[in-house]
């Protein structure tokens, strides 16, 4: 990173990183990327993940963190090989006074490129003026249920144009292990008769697969939470009939079963954050299915 | 592309896995051999790794050799270890593992393909019914007949909706063998449930031809005639015949590359836009622009054949010395050609094509030459350097796209000068690229053959090219350097239109 310098610097600090005008090179970005942090320990987590997503995407991240004081910032540009190539990725580290940080960031954001908001630590209550323009510069806003608990999803996902919910994406393995069960035409009329789903995991992410179940076969599901750290038990009674989905030890497997279907072992990845945030990277626009999951969590 | 999803299930739609969805069973057809080695189970393994094969799943190997599931395993381990493009994952094999099975049965006797529909039959019932049957033919085509025939007699070719066959090229050696071949085949195939591959239309790049002229409003007003001077195709190989020389004396290069690889591509750069990304709106346009090429005229071509010299540095031996090649042979390792599409978008715009062995350096591109402007209004001094632009898409290595353009040289007096702005994949997608046979598998899996070419196409290709093949069946090819890009007549072809070979 560079000493710490104004704004108006910024652009001529990163030009000279990539060696100036006379380098001739044509320069590759494909994002941007704001990570508001709530202090120096969440931006320094960051500055890791942003370490482990590399070079697979060529993007300007931003680290942002409210301080006091006129906003200033440090950049610094990573590069990567691959492929016979290099990948280079632009980072600013922007602190300042709260209110000053959302023009700060549009003064420097790579024009007309997709905006990733991901936001670490408290979200503020609605209204809160600094909160509506970084919701407003974001093409997505990223946030994670498993730390700040369903309430803010809900929130922002009414106000952002594409909302991320990392927790949501987590159950993703689940979801499609889930649906695999009632692929066939015995077991699909069996999922007629769902009523109720039992789920040993995080409190959050049983709200998410009910109301993903509820929004998908649109009618009440009944929900039985054991809680646990991570999500090891899907178990859907449909009648008399039981469908599971359990994780197996502590690999990244389980199996499904369930009445006339064999036992069988299915891929449930835990994909560490640095993964599940730059896949996340990769997606532009709203998730309808994601969207229906939560208003109908919401609506139980 | 979306892929299929089991009628009537809700959960599934809106999933976010881009793989297949629908149950299938995979029977590999000389599972034992090169190509299942290095490039089939290889692929089938790093799909389920990545999570995109279906959740009810099975591949079984067919072979001659006696073998039992576990030791299916251990050589599929061995040879996914030895060709994969990602190390095996010790914690994931067995549930993989699970998934393997195998067959012994030879080709020519009806009885093993009864014994095989019998263990489809009782895997099917195991991962639950309903399963997708795809049989990939990975063995010489001289089995295919037999194979066809023994897959039909068990009824293993029905019900036409879930049953595919996978082959392998050459689709026939000339027109008449290609239809004779699709006769077999459609005894017991409809041609809806055959996939023809060829590898070459899996790659990223080559599909990216379509993105790049489909996705963009900037390229395609422009991708005529009206504001195209001549197009380029190259096919390059460093490489000699290697340890081929009694397959390529039986091909030679317009078999080996022109009549497939080369005029795919062909069509993907000349073809119209297609109403939808789907197979048969995809596959009729490259079939309407084949139709509208004109067959490979004798003195439009140049036929070549590498001699000895140096490529990379390293001295090589010429064609004819090396092993089993006899030393009077004419078989030909280069052609330069031009090729008219007589059509309204393209008709007075030739596109040149060459591919050739023992080239300077292994590279595949599109050149697009677009015209000069209708007038210049800078001296001839300022302008004299100037080229008229060019649109090159670079399909291996470095895959990219190039763009040529004049700007101002930083001069005291006015200087035009050309300036490339080339434009790397691998410096905005630093990211895992799929072999062109995970691609097309999973294609096959998911029951999309956009990618795959319709024998209509095959049959086209080989009406383009039977012609300059008879005739080349007498006389000597002129002999090229190896490490140049091709005979002085090959320079000459373009000469005479006043026009030069780019040099990749």
């Amino acid at each position: 990173m560079s000493e710490w310098i104004e704004l108006s610097a910024v652009e001529n600090a990163l030009n000279e990183l990539r060696g100036g005008d006379s380098h001739g090179s044509v320069r590759a970005t494909t994002l941007n990327l704001v990570v508001r942090c709530a202090d120096a320990d969440q931006a320094s987590a960051a500055e890791e993940v942003l370490d482990g997503i590399g070079g697979s995407r060529p993007l300007r991240a931003f680290v942002v963190m409210p301080s006091t004081g006129t906003p200033r910032a440090r950049v610094a540009s990573a590069c990567w090989q691959g492929g016979g190539h290099e990948v280079c990725t632009e980072r600013i580290q922007i602190t300042g006074s709260r209110v000053a940080l959302p023009s700060s960031v549009v003064s420097l954001l790579v024009a007309d490129l997709p905006v990733f908001v991901w936001w670490q630590g408290e979200v503020p209550a609605a209204g809160d003026g600094v909160l509506s323009e970084i919701i407003d510069m974001a093409t997505r806003f990223i946030l994670d249920s498993d730390q700040s608990g369903l309430e803010p999803v809900v929130r922002i996902e009414q106000l952002a144009a594409g909302m991320v919910d990392l927790a949501w994406v987590r159950t993703a393995p689940w979801r499609e292990a889930i649906a695999s069960l009632f692929d066939g035409r015995a077991q699909r009329r069996a999922l007629d008769r769902l009523i109720g789903v039992e789920v040993t995991g995080p409190p959050n992410q049983a709200a998410l697969l009910t109301g993903w179940l509820r929004s998908r076969l649109n009618r009440q599901v009944g929900v039985d939470v054991r809680r646990a750290k991570r999500l090891n038990r899907v178990q859907l009674r449909c009648g008399d009939e039981v469908f599971t989905v359990e994780r197996t030890g502590r690999n990244q497997h389980g199996t499904a079963s369930g009445p006339g279907l064999p036992e069988r072992t299915v891929a449930l990845p835990a994909p560490p954050l640095v993964a599940l945030l730059a896949a996340e990277l990769d997606r532009l626009g709203a998730e309808a299915t994601f969207e229906q999951a939560l208003a109908a969590a919401q609506a139980a | 592309m979306t892929p299929p999803t089991p009628a009537g299930n809700p959960l599934r739609e809106g999933l976010r896995v881009g793989g297949a969805s629908e149950p299938a069973l995979f029977t590999i057809f000389g599972a034992t051999g090169d190509l299942a080695q290095r490039k089939l189970l290889p692929a089938i393994y790093n799909l389920a790794k990545r999570g995109l094969l279906p959740p009810r799943f099975g591949v079984i190997g067919y072979a001659r050799t006696d073998m039992t599931d576990d030791g299916f395993r251990r050589f599929a381990k061995a040879a996914i270890e030895a060709h994969s493009r990602t190390p095996i994952d010790e914690r994931f094999w067995p549930a993989f593992a699970s998934m393997l099975h195998y067959h012994a049965g030879g080709f020519d006797d009806s009885k093993h393909f009864h014994a095989l529909a019998r263990t489809l039959a009782d895997l099917d019932k195991q991962i639950g019914g309903g399963a997708h049957r795809v049989f990939y033919l990975s063995t010489p085509s001289s089995f295919f007949p037999v194979i066809v025939t023994g897959l039909t007699a068990a009824k293993l070719n029905k019900p036409g909706t879930l049953v595919r066959v996978v082959i392998e090229k050459p689709f026939g050696h000339d027109l008449a063998s290609a239809k004779e071949l699709a006769d077999t085949v459609h005894k017991g195939f409809r041609e809806s449930q055959v996939y023809r591959i060829d590898h070459y239309l899996g790659k990223e790049t080559v599909q990216n031809i379509y993105a790049f002229r489909f996705a963009n409003a900037i390229f395609e007003p422009i991708w005529s005639n009206s504001y195209v001077d001549h197009v380029q195709i190259t096919v390059a190989e460093s490489l000699g015949v290697e340890h081929r020389a009694a397959f390529y004396e039986e091909t030679g290069v317009v078999r080996d590359i022109i009549q497939n690889h080369l005029l795919q591509v062909l069509a993907l750069v000349a073809m119209e836009p297609p109403a939808a990304f789907e197979p048969e709106a995809v596959r009729d346009e490259k079939a309407k622009v084949l139709r509208s090429a004109q067959p490979l005229a004798l003195e439009h071509t140049v036929r070549g054949q590498y001699a000895p010299g140096f490529v990379a540095g390293e001295e090589v031996a010429g064609y004819r010395q090396e092993p089993n090649v006899p030393a009077d042979s004419i078989t030909p390792t280069f052609i330069a050609a031009r090729v008219e599409i007589q059509n309204w978008r393209w008709a007075g715009t030739p596109f040149y094509i060459r591919s050739g062995k023992r080239l300077a350096k292994r590279v595949t591109e599109v050149a697009v030459q677009f015209r000069r402007p209708p007038h210049l209004p800078f001296s001839r001094e300022a302008s004299e350097h100037l080229e008229a632009n060019s649109l090159v898409l670079r399909i291996q290595p470095d895959e990219g796209i190039s763009l040529r353009f004049g700007a101002k040289a930083p001069t005291p007096t006015l200087s035009i000068r050309s300036v490339n702005m080339d434009f790397l994949y691998g410096s905005s997608f630093l990211t895992d690229v799929p072999e062109a046979y995970e691609t097309l598998l999973l294609d096959a899996i998911r029951g999309d053959s956009t990618l795959f070419t319709r024998q209509d196409s095959v049959e086209r290709a080989w009406e383009l090219c039977d012609p300059l093949i008879e005739k080349w069946q007498t006389g000597q090819p002129q002999l090229y350097t190896a490490g140049s890009w091709g005979p002085d007549a090959a320079d000459d072809l373009l000469a005479q239109d006043g026009r030069r070979w780019r040099r990749p």
